[in-house]
């Protein structure tokens, strides 16, 4: 099942992810207004109040039989209609794009990319965004995004929800809603988005990495003394082993520099499931997924095998997402 | 959580969103306030402007304990001041005091809307003291910022300006005009009203009651208020001739004049006419009483009225609101029969009243033989003697009638047509006193007659045998018969400005203001018309014309949804249309790009001009030059820093064309 999810993949919307994000959902293009996506229009609880307001007023023009009470109450309840078009209309034609999202650890945060375009159309205001945090947690975790829209602009909005579990992690359905001209009306537009989020584990676990088999040969391998070619710096991103962070520097305040090794005759790394000495599965892929973090910081080369999976040897940003992603996909029932 | 919940969580009462709710209210309170104590208002503007200033600098809300006796307090002040805490004046102070408290209080969401229903509520308040042109126009104002406030309480984050509230606004409210117009015209009208009114409702006017008594009809005199309007069917009679007949009085205790118990009918009486009938329309002002005025003499009854034996029209319920009725007359008439009670009520005077009176009539009496020499000569003395008909006659302190014909000589109608009346009854001419109305102001613009309740008059009927029958006489006419031929104006000039410097505007001045008055009247006949006075026969001739039966709820319901269901969608179609953009190069473009598109080139989605005007040239080679110099010119005023002339592109576009 999982497998069959990253098959389809294409940026249709060039978007903040970078290449590792042609493994995500793909992203999508939405229309508020036509079908499937329709508008629902509903007076709110101020609506029906106004609602019999208006109809005392209407008893009391009646009964006073007062031409200007007749007036001020269908031109109120004429104001009320035109409302509900404006309601709409605030939503209505707005096109919604969704770009891939980058790839994000368990327990740090997801980021989602909308642009709300509004070109050649007029402005629009006191639009709200709804999402969800956890599509599968009983209580709702809702959040909510507040924003105007000037005319012919295209706004951008990241939707940051907390990655929660390793695997692909929908953003659920976003509401278009909106209350405006006079919030007797809420007008909402649900959509359906098919965009997720891949969540690597949660790096962790205090295991170190397995010993270096030398080059060419898997087994008994020396583990890496850390006296390769010293190749640079770059700065810290989440998973860079603390081993490697360039200490000195952070004292000087000159922020998280990582130091870089050349790899060139490092030895490669067989990272495997069954070394990890957990019988927990998930505490298992933390801590592979810590070592591949710590290999690729490091500048190794390595291959991971696991249940039903094996990924071999190898470097870089690309190989490195394949490890993660098998990581963050990998599932019980497929081993055998 | 609900969704609305959840989406205005985090709301907050802003100053800006507390300056709105308290304008509004002070807009609407401030045709109320001279209505109420002046405590009320003090107070209303204590507690806004305590809760402003509370909302600039963070202060708490009171406890909950004094707001409630502040509250209490304030109902027994209301009581205080009114004897009540019902009808409509104690009703409109309470919803005063309220709307101040709530202001007070306010914190969350629903309680700003609580205040703008409030406000709307007190819209609705003015209309039961005022419904004029000033009045509706005034409440159009507060009703816009009424609909600002309900913009800037519902909309968060806002990127719009107050002023940009109040303009979104004025656009809906007139955009909101074309249903409102249907849904009044068609919405089915039923008479009021459904349930009891407060003795207040409508607070005591001027106008004729069903005595006489010196002082009454010169103390209308003063009055501008207009008592009916009258649309004739064809040409207006002359001035002389508009005698609009209402109570007609027989009993007299000496001084006041009361109408006696007489038979009333629904089937209209006979008399003998001549000439042509004078059809018309009255529109009456309500008056609380049930008479209804028409001109002499009446030959049809209106729906819901009866006639009594001396031609007065009188409505079944009281006259509430304003009324419409339809009257023919005959301006040449004789009512030739008498009834043997009315003989001797048209004699009859107040014992021991009006010694020098009866001995002037009695002496007349024995001089001429018939009746009619005996009115002739009455109207002669009051022609020969020095009369003088003013507005403000000295006071009469004894016997009213004999003071008057022998000492002061100075009266107002109703002290001619009395002492007449007591004369002709002392020398044996049965006689009866009628008040009504005599003139109008004609108004050119709507050919509509105007009648003031300064047009109250009252003149005299005698009885002079068989043949001639009834016969009106006036004595005020042969006193000051211009008050009869020209109207009051005519008769007692009016002055502009103090009185004590009496100016006298000049003629061109007199003209302006004149010309200036009948324009507004007009407005204001067709506004009572259409406005004030629509109602169910109305509606039900309107839309006759149109083949809709008014009396068919039903239909009618359909007609008005359909309309109004109509109206929005053309709405919507008028809210969906692309904005007009301000740049004009942008404007030139999307011409440009109409045009390319009725050659079948659209642009696509996402795709920039450039790219666009590749893909055009690559299909029709024949545009590249104009194409592409279109669109050099376009990126350049867009994107590039030197910008360029619009106007010279807008030029470049109308002269593109494709073949």
């Amino acid at each position: 099942m999982n497998t069959a999810r990253s098959v389809r993949a294409a940026a249709e919307i060039p978007g903040p992810a970078d290449a590792t994000s042609a493994s995500t959902r793909p992203p999508g293009l939405y229309a508020l207004g036509p079908k499937p996506n329709r508008v629902y229009i509903l007076p709110t609880r101020y609506g029906y109040a106004f609602t019999l307001a208006l109809g005392a007023m209407l008893l009391g023009a009646i009964n006073y039989n007062n031409g200007l009470a007749y007036v001020l109450t269908f031109l109120l309840a004429s104001v009320a209609l035109v409302s509900m078009l404006h309601a709409n209309r605030n939503l209505a034609g707005l096109k919604l794009g969704v770009s891939a999202p980058k790839p994000a650890f368990a327990g740090s945060t997801a980021r989602f990319y909308l642009s709300i375009d509004n070109r050649g159309q007029a402005a629009r205001y006191a639009l709200n965004v709804r999402y969800r945090y956890d599509p599968d947690a009983s209580d709702k975790l809702d959040g909510v995004h507040h924003t105007d829209l000037a005319a012919d602009a295209v706004a951008r909005e990241v939707i940051e929800a907390p990655a929660i579990r390793r695997g692909f992690q929908p953003l659920g359905d976003l509401v278009f809603s909106t209350r405006f001209p006079f919030g007797l009306f809420r007008a909402w537009c649900p959509l359906k988005i098919g965009a997720e989020c891949l969540v690597y584990p949660r790096p962790e676990g205090r295991q170190a990495l397995p010993a270096r088999a030398a080059a060419g040969t898997r087994e008994n391998g020396l583990r890496g003394d850390g006296r390769d070619d010293f190749a640079g710096f770059r700065d810290y991103v989440p998973g860079d082993s603390p081993r490697q962070i360039h200490w000195k520097a952070v004292a000087r305040e000159q922020g998280l520099p990582v130091k870089l090794f050349s790899g060139a005759n490092a030895g490669e790394l067989l990272l495997r499931f069954e070394d990890v000495n957990s019988t927990r599965t998930e505490a298992r892929l933390s801590q592979l997924c810590r070592w591949v973090l710590d290999a690729d910081g490091a500048g190794f080369r390595y291959a991971l095998s696991l249940p039903g999976a094996e990924i071999p040897p190898g470097d870089g940003e690309v190989h490195r997402h394949a490890c993660l992603k098998a990581l963050a996909l990998f599932s019980s029932g497929a081993r055998s | 959580m609900t969704s609305a919940e959840l989406e205005t969580r985090g709301w907050h009462l802003s100053f800006e969103r507390m300056v709105w709710l308290s304008l509004s209210l002070l807009l609407v309170l401030v045709p109320h306030a001279p209505r109420m104590p002046a405590w009320i208002s003090v107070l209303f503007l204590v507690l806004a402007g305590w809760r402003l200033y509370a909302v600039k600098t963070g202060k708490p809300l009171p406890h909950r304990y004094i707001m409630g006796a502040v509250v209490l307090a304030t109902l027994a002040g209301v009581y205080l001041s009114y004897g009540t805490l019902t009808g409509r004046d104690a009703g409109v102070a309470m919803l005063a005091v309220l709307a101040g408290m709530k202001i007070a209080e306010s914190r969350v969401l629903r309680d700003a809307y609580v205040v703008v229903f409030l406000g709307f509520f007190l819209v609705v308040t003015n209309f039961l003291y005022s419904e004029s042109i000033p009045t509706g126009l005034y409440m159009l104002v507060v009703v816009a910022v009424l609909i600002g406030s309900l913009v800037a309480i519902s909309t968060e984050p806002s990127a719009l300006v107050p002023q940009r509230q109040l303009r979104l606004a004025a656009v809906i409210l007139l955009q909101a005009v074309p249903v409102m117009l249907v849904a009044f015209l068609l919405f089915p009208r039923i008479s009021g009203p459904l349930w009891g009114l407060p003795k207040d409702a409508f607070s005591a006017r001027s106008g004729l009651s069903n005595t006489m008594t010196p002082g009454d009809i010169s103390g209308l005199s003063l009055s501008d208020e207009v008592a009916f309007r009258v649309r004739f069917d064809g040409e207006i009679p002359d001035n002389r001739e508009l005698y609009w007949r209402g109570p007609v009085l027989w009993k007299t205790d000496g001084r006041t004049w009361t109408a006696g118990e007489s038979f009333r009918r629904s089937k209209p009486i006979d008399f003998a006419r001549r000439g042509s009938p004078v059809d018309y329309v009255i529109t009456i002002e309500p008056h609380q009483r049930r008479w209804l005025f028409a001109l002499e003499l009446p030959a049809t009854i209106p729906r819901m009225a009866t006639m009594s034996a001396e031609f007065e029209l009188r409505s079944v319920k009281r006259v509430r609101n304003r009324m419409r009725y339809r009257v023919r007359s005959y301006t040449d008439y004789q009512i030739p029969w008498i009834s043997r009670g009315e003989l001797t009520e048209g004699l009859e005077l107040a014992a021991g009243t009006h010694p020098r009176a009866r001995e002037l009539a009695l002496k007349w009496r024995r001089e001429l033989a018939h009746p009619r020499a005996i009115v002739e000569h009455a109207l002669e003395y009051f022609r020969d003697q020095p009369f003088v008909y003013t507005l403000t006659p000295p006071l009469l302190t004894r016997d009213n009638v004999d003071e008057f014909l022998f000492e002061t000589r100075q009266g107002f109608c109703e002290n001619f047509a009395s002492a007449f009346t007591v004369l002709m009854r002392a020398a044996g001419v049965p006689a009866r006193v009628v008040t009504g109305y005599q003139g109008g102001e004609l108004n050119e613009l709507g050919n509509f007659l105007t009648v003031r309740q300064r047009d109250a008059h009252a003149w005299s009927e005698v009885w002079l045998g068989e043949v001639e029958g009834w016969v009106r006489v006036d004595p005020t006419g042969a006193v000051a018969p211009a008050r009869i031929e020209s109207g009051m104006e005519a008769a007692i000039p009016r002055t502009l400005g103090p009185g004590a410097l009496n100016l006298q505007p000049s003629e061109p001045v007199r003209r302006a203001w004149r010309s200036l008055r009948h324009s507004l009247e007009a407005l204001n006949n067709a506004w009572n018309e259409w406005v004030l006075g629509y109602g169910p026969e109305r509606q039900r001739r309107l839309l006759n014309q149109f083949g809709i039966d008014a009396t068919d709820f039903t239909r009618l319901a359909v007609w008005l949804i359909f309309c109004v269901l109509a109206l929005l969608a053309g709405t919507s179609l008028l809210l969906s249309r692309r904005p007009r953009t301000r740049d004009p190069a942008i404007r030139a473009y999307r011409k440009f790009q109409n045009k390319l598109a009725r050659a079948g080139l659209e642009r696509a989605q996402g795709e920039g001009p450039l790219d666009f005007a590749k893909r055009v040239i690559r299909t029709r080679p024949d545009l590249a030059l104009q194409v592409s110099r279109i669109t050099d010119m376009y990126v350049s005023i867009r994107y590039a820093r030197e910008g360029g002339d619009a106007r010279i592109l807008n030029r470049a576009v109308a002269a593109f064309g494709i073949q």
